[in-house]
């Protein structure tokens, strides 16, 4: 058993310039022929179709679960790998990648698939047509649609669909007045997980439901945010579960209403939608856990975000998960802490305070002098230069025998051991102290303040964050943990985790 | 100059096993028109070469002809809404016999190996020769135990 893959584009040196060609060339029979085919779509120009019929036509194939039709994009082109593809508004543009579209009329789809064992992904679809669909389909139809754009016409984004398709990570909208559903089925409709299902809010008049199903066959509506329509559904067959909705009458279980439409997306206008997630949107957070149909979102971010499964096709990646990881190569990047008990010499330490230049020269001086026979606090820091404030500020507090600022560079005589021995984690650090001071250590407890290396990566709630920006760093550690930390700025790096 | 991408392979003698009465309704059918576009247009490498294909530029196409054999044709239904007749991939077909340029448009479709990858109609040559001449309707097929209405 073998895959067939087909280049698809106008560009020098693919297979096939049309789609309509490369599904032509299928074998009638894939199952006796023993293998698969893909068709690799390429963004060469857009894949536009016209006179009324649909552009690809997947019908009369025989297959099976392992002899199967794809349709998706070949590397790097689609609109999901586009680099901008987090701030792209999402919507229907074939300047960001793979576009198919045709002014398919009467019921007729973009696409109009009726073979079983049909995949697609990674594409956009729209349809200009006059009572069109952007993908239509047939009695028995089977097929698998993910991470698709789909911009539908008078008869829906998905016509003639049924019980037997699926369809995940998918944007599904109308930007024109009158349609009488976003998704049409045959004999119920399609499971749908985690797709955002919605009509312009400007349209003249909203889509009479967002769903409608002859015959009440059952199917699952999962994770989806469904809105601008002026009813859920007619037909009974959907299970619904974590949908979240504008509208306010008529909603089965799973189907949480009254949630405004302009404070879950960016845009929701036919000119202008964009359908990303807005921060603060209710979607955010609201969905079930579903790893089987939406371990990725529409633009490739990885779910759950910091435990968090929002509805729609679209994954935030603002909230509570982000992630920042300390670049190593920042000037200070640790905070270790050592607090002594009741004998530390704490008074009298702060009766020596004295200012130096260097707190390096501080350090050593706490340490020679045998005032503080216990640790420091260490602390982070970009430079030496306002270190001797901090310090001043350390002494005031009697909770903290001493603040020590260090820097990579210094490579004193203990200095750079201990820096090195912080950011690597070990020695342990009272077995540090022991061995730095020279004396059994009294009592040395670690306080618990982070420390900081190149692997550590802490949880943040910011709004916006650039790829590298300038960062409060008390801010930083103070906000989600209470961790007191100076605050100095530093220059942080800011990395997604995948 | 529209140049034609039509269909040379015969899934019912051609293609075995025999695909079903349903499936050949749904697959492309010899002298089916599979797509058309503009006089330029960059084919690929297999449209160029499978020889399922034909390449047929006519410079004097009309694009609104062309349309109606890209049309399905669509199942007839009873009283009830119900399909009596199969959904077809084409409603309309070229009758390549009546192109004759001159003597020799069935030749070059017939020729399996392409030895001349796409005919050239010259422009002008035959004025009375239109895509709506040679387009000729498909019969529906009656779905099984169904009499057509």
């Amino acid at each position: 058993m073998g895959l067939i893959v087909k280049t698809i584009g106008s560009g020098g040196g693919r297979d096939y310039s049309t789609l309509a060609g490369w599904a032509a060339s299928l074998p009638a029979n894939l199952v006796t022929d023993g293998n698969s085919y893909e068709g690799d779509c390429y963004a060469d120009s857009e894949f536009v179709g016209t006179g009324g019929g649909s552009i690809l036509t997947l019908s009369g194939h025989t297959t099976d679960a392992t002899h199967t039709i794809t349709l998706t994009t070949g590397p790097g082109q689609s609109f999901r790998d586009n680099a901008n593809v987090q701030t792209n508004a999402l919507r229907y543009n074939a300047a960001n990648g793979v576009a198919i579209t045709s002014d398919a009329t009467a019921a007729a789809g973009t696409i109009y698939a009726a073979d079983i064992n049909v995949f697609f992904s990674n594409l956009q679809i729209k349809n200009t047509g006059n009572y069109g669909a952007g993908i239509s389909a047939d009695a028995g139809v089977v097929h698998t649609i993910d991470d698709c754009i789909i911009s539908g016409g008078r008869y829906g984004a998905l016509y003639n669909s049924r019980y037997g398709v699926t369809i995940r990570n998918s944007l599904l909208y109308i930007p024109l007045s009158g349609t009488a559903q976003i998704v049409h089925g045959n004999n119920g409709l399609p499971n749908i997980y985690f797709c955002t299902v919605v009509a312009a809010s400007d349209v003249a008049t909203a889509p009479t439901n967002a769903f409608f199903a002859n015959y009440n066959t059952a199917n699952v509506v999962q994770n989806c945010a469904i809105f601008g329509c002026a009813a859920l559904q007619s037909g009974t067959g959907a299970t619904f579960t974590t949908c979240l909705t504008d509208l306010s009458a008529g909603l089965p279980s799973g189907v949480t209403g009254s949630i405004t439409y302009a404070n879950q997306f960016q845009n929701t206008t036919i000119a202008s939608g964009d359908w990303r997630e807005k921060a603060g949107a209710n979607l955010q957070g609201a969905g079930t856990a579903d790893s089987t149909n939406g371990a990725t979102d529409i633009a490739g971010t990885a779910r759950p975000q910091g435990g968090n499964w929002d509805i729609g096709c679209w994954q935030s990646t603002v909230a509570a998960d982000t992630t920042l990881t300390i670049d190593v190569r920042a000037t200070v990047e640790f905070s270790l802490a050592l607090s002594g008990d009741a004998k530390s010499p704490v008074e009298a330490l702060a009766a020596d305070r004295r200012d130096v230049q260097n707190p390096l020269e501080m350090g050593l001086v706490t340490v020679n002098d045998g005032a503080c026979p216990l640790g420091f606090e260490g602390g982070v820091a970009s430079g030496l230069a306002g270190n001797v404030e901090w310090l001043s500020l350390g002494f005031a507090d009697r909770n903290i025998v001493s603040e020590w600022l260090s820097q990579p560079s210094i490579d004193g005589s203990f200095v750079g051991e201990w820096l090195k021995s912080s950011l690597l984690d070990t020695p342990a650090p009272s077995e540090f102290a022991t061995s730095l001071i020279g004396v059994p250590p009294l009592t040395i407890e670690f306080q618990g303040q982070i420390q900081l290396d190149a692997d550590r990566v802490l949880p943040i709630e910011w709004s916006a964050l650039p790829a590298i920006m300038r960062v409060s760093l008390e801010r930083l550690l103070a906000s989600p943990s209470k961790r007191r930390i100076l605050s100095t700025p530093g220059r942080l790096r800011l990395l997604k985790r995948q | 100059m529209p140049e034609l991408l039509l269909f040379a392979w015969d899934h019912s003698t051609q293609s075995s096993p025999s695909p079903s009465q349903a499936q050949l309704a749904a697959l492309p059918k010899r002298f089916d028109l599979i797509t058309w576009q503009a006089d330029g247009w960059k084919w690929g490498a297999d449209e160029l070469s499978h020889p399922w294909f034909r390449l047929l530029a006519w410079p004097d196409a009309d694009p609104n002809e062309l349309n109606v054999l890209m049309s399905p044709l669509l199942p007839d239904v009873d009283v009830n809404m119900q399909p009596t007749t199969y959904r077809q991939y084409r409603g309309f077909h070229v009758d390549m016999t009546r192109i004759n340029v001159p003597a020799r448009g069935m030749t070059w479709f017939s020729d399996t190996m392409r030895a001349m990858p796409q005919l050239l109609l010259p422009k002008g040559s035959m004025p009375t020769l239109t895509v709506a001449t040679v387009t000729v309707a498909r019969a529906p097929l009656a779905l099984p135990g169904v009499i057509p209405v």
